[in-house]
């Protein structure tokens, strides 16, 4: 892994602001399943539901609601 | 002779005139008589025969009139035959057309009918999964913070292999 690619923004979108304990979880799991990562952005947005996405310049691991709510809806117009 | 009254002068005039009369009636009389009768006979032999021939034709006329009135029924016998067959084949054909066409209908109708309720179903369902959709976000749009802290909470808990995508 490069440097650059180690110090890559990471936002994090949820619909409350997080805690301090949240945060590091939060930054924990980023790193795991996203890579090392740089800058840490955080953002409020009503419209995910619930839950949390991790967004980085070119993925995106979205463990909110409403992509929960839009896969059964998927599920059920198949 | 001349006793018993007989005078023989006078029957020998008798004789002559009997004999000369004789000749006259056989050369005048007799002849024409017998040939007219010969004549006559013949006439009636060939009306006869005539009669006769004419009766064998009529005989035979009738004979060949009902060979051909035989004949003429058997024609018409088979043609009535052929016509009938003909007709019957026409009406199950008729019969098996208007059934398979009958059956094409239904089997149509049958089908649109299907797609037209599996297209209502699948109506239905969009609309139930859509309105199911608006719900739950009035539902998790309305949570408190206490819910909302348990999502999240939740979110870093979870396995997030399936969710994970390149953009």
């Amino acid at each position: 892994m490069t440097e650059a690619e180690g110090n890559e923004e990471l936002k994090i979108i949820s619909t409350i602001p997080l805690t301090d304990r949240e945060k590091e979880l939060a930054r924990s799991r980023a790193q795991k399943f996203l890579g090392v990562i740089g800058r840490v952005e955080y953002e409020i947005d009503p419209n995910i539901l619930g839950g949390l996405i991790f967004k980085t310049r070119d993925k995106i691991l979205n463990l909110s609601i409403a992509e929960k709510l839009n896969q059964i809806k998927n599920l059920l117009d198949e | 002779m001349e006793g018993l009254g007989i005078d023989f002068k006078l029957l020998i005039i008798q004789v002559v005139n009997f004999l000369i009369l004789l000749l006259i009636l056989k050369k005048w009389i007799y002849k024409p008589f017998l040939k007219f009768l010969d004549d006559r006979a013949a006439k009636i032999h060939e009306s006869l025969k005539a009669s006769q021939t004419m009766r064998e034709e009529l005989r035979d006329f009738e004979v060949k009139k009902e060979k051909e009135l035989e004949s003429l029924k058997e024609k018409s016998q088979t043609i009535l035959e052929n016509v009938r067959r003909e007709a019957l084949e026409e009406k199950k054909n008729t019969i098996e057309m208007t059934t398979n066409e009958a059956k094409s209908i239904m089997e149509a109708a049958r089908n649109q009918i299907e797609a037209d309720r599996k297209k209502a179903l699948k109506d239905i369902q969009k609309e139930v999964s859509f309105l199911a959709l608006e719900i739950s976000k009035k539902i998790f749009s309305g949570i408190d913070v206490e819910k909302a802290r348990t999502l999240i909470d939740n979110s870093l808990q979870e396995d997030p292999k399936n969710n994970l995508k390149e953009i």
